[in-house]
């Protein structure tokens, strides 16, 4: 069964979001990256560039296939997690903390709220699974 | 997952072991246990166990079997001996490919058919339609399951099982029937990774019991259990092709790089036949081509293939990660006019990348053909 940690939030597109003040970390969820497999590539934005709540923000491929990644947020793009780009396989072995994409500067802090929590997405990756 | 879906004989085995499915063919098939790449790697250097149950077999008996089938086949059947295996093709009027399949001469009345799980249909009807009505044709896929064992340890796993035969006497393209530790098993040296290996074809009911057994008797050796993502990897280093991606009922053999399989001139009559003499004699539109990409995306199936001048020439059909080249590899046509060429560019999104023309296999093949 693929780990659903409590104390973030989830979309429907299987990002999770950790809102710490008014910096969102943003990554790909377990059940996500089970379902991709072996992760290849991945792209990110650059550092200062603008990412909009449910908007495409980068794409994470795997050896069958490609998937859109989409912010959960609306924010500038303070940090990119630089390793994983090297090392795509980061998001398999552990997508909730070597793993994570980008960090985010929030206008909103209320922007992940309508987002699911732990025990809400869990029942959604087990309607899907 | 949905309920229609069909279920092979091991799907139980594969929920135990933790695989992923997805439907394909119909059927809820493992794409992966542990990982694609993990699992690619381990077919090449020790083996790996395939469920392929989902594939169609056909038999064929009756007096002149290999006569009547004859007009359906572009591989001349005549080649064939006893127990001996033959890839051939099923080809419509215009040449285009129904479908890649296996022909097994089991004796002088009787063909066995092994074809894809996705043209099962397609394929009984093509054939049941044209052939002899004096023959009898009969749809044995569920009866059967089929087992692939593939990989450098595949003989040393058989042996510790009492197979009946002397495997080392037993060469690519051939196949025996015999018993495997008291299960009857049309036992074949045949496989789609490269490697040596074989594939057991058993009675659907009794299937789990030898698969269970191997995975055990494996497990010293390293063999362990491939998905389909795993399958596709191989046999695309191997540049081998799969239909609905290299093959199609408007790709012809010529184009797919199957010219070895047509025999025109020892064959009289096959459909398609003045189809593909007159695109010979024509033009062949398109080339298949192998690629090797610089870069770590993948290019992938509809893709768009340009010259290095950004000309658009033709369009990716499989793509993938070798992990033995630890790079992007890529099937795909090309406009014969462009088939010379050296350099291409495939489009990613939006970005053109590098693809070079590769020779196949992109690996070595290493399966034990008969001296």
């Amino acid at each position: 069964m693929a780990s659903v940690p409590g104390g973030l939030r989830y979309t429907k597109e299987h990002e999770w979001v950790l809102m710490e003040d008014n910096i969102a970390t943003i990554g790909i969820t377990d059940f996500a990256q089970e379902s991709l497999g072996d992760v290849t590539y991945i792209q990110l934005p650059k550092e200062g560039e603008m990412i909009s709540k449910n908007d495409p923000f980068g794409v994470v491929e795997s050896v069958k296939a490609v998937s859109d990644l989409y912010s959960p947020v609306t924010g500038r793009v303070i940090e990119v997690n630089q390793p994983l780009l090297d090392a795509p396989e980061l998001v398999n072995q552990d997508p909730y903390s070597d793993g994570w994409m980008v960090k985010v500067e929030v206008k909103d802090t209320s922007d992940a709220e309508d987002l699911m929590d732990p025990g809400s997405y869990k029942e959604y990756i087990e309607e899907k699974g | 997952m949905n309920n229609s879906f069909l279920k092979t004989p091991l799907f139980q085995s594969h929920l135990k072991l933790g695989a992923r499915m997805v439907p394909f063919a119909g059927f809820q098939m493992p794409v992966q246990y542990r990982g694609v790449i993990e699992e690619t790697k381990n077919c090449r250097a020790r083996g790996g166990l395939f469920d392929v149950s989902h594939m169609g077999q056909f038999s064929i008996r009756g007096k002149e079997v290999f006569k009547h089938l004859q007009p359906l086949f572009p591989n001349n059947l005549k080649r064939l001996q006893n127990h001996q295996a033959q890839y051939n093709l099923l080809c419509n009027e215009a040449g285009g490919v129904i479908d890649d399949v296996i022909v097994y001469r089991k004796s002088e009345e009787e063909a066995f058919l092994c074809v894809n799980a996705s043209n099962r249909m397609v394929d009984w009807n093509w054939i049941q339609q044209h052939l002899s009505k004096s023959v009898t044709l009969e749809d044995q896929s569920d009866s059967f399951a089929l087992i692939a064992l593939q990989g450098p340890q595949s003989e040393s796993l058989l042996k510790t099982l009492s197979c009946g035969v002397e495997l080392h006497q037993l060469f690519y393209y051939w196949a025996v029937d015999t018993e495997v530790e008291g299960v009857p098993t049309f036992l074949s040296r045949t496989g789609y990774t490269g490697e040596d290996g074989f594939e057991l074809y058993v009675p659907a009911d009794k299937a789990l019991f030898l698969w269970e057994l191997l995975l055990e008797k494996g497990q010293p050796l390293g063999v362990t259990p491939c998905g389909l993502g795993a399958r596709d990897t191989l046999r695309l280093e191997m540049g081998y092709p799969l239909h609905g991606h290299e093959l199609s009922a408007d790709i012809s053999p010529w184009e797919a790089g199957l010219s070895w399989v047509v025999k025109p001139d020892e064959v009289d009559f096959f459909f398609g036949k003045t189809s593909l003499l007159k695109q010979k004699e024509t033009k062949i539109p398109r080339a298949l081509k192998a690629f090797r990409l610089y870069d770590k995306r993948i290019g992938r199936q509809g893709y768009c293939i340009a010259l290095s001048d950004g000309t658009p020439v033709g369009e990716v059909t499989s793509g993938t990660l070798s992990p033995h080249l630890e790079s992007p590899i890529a099937l795909g046509f090309v406009k014969t006019e462009a088939a010379h060429e050296k350099d291409f560019l495939i489009q990613v999104r939006q970005d053109w990348i590098k693809a070079e023309i590769q020779p196949l296999p992109f690996v070595p093949s290493r399966v034990k053909k008969r001296p």
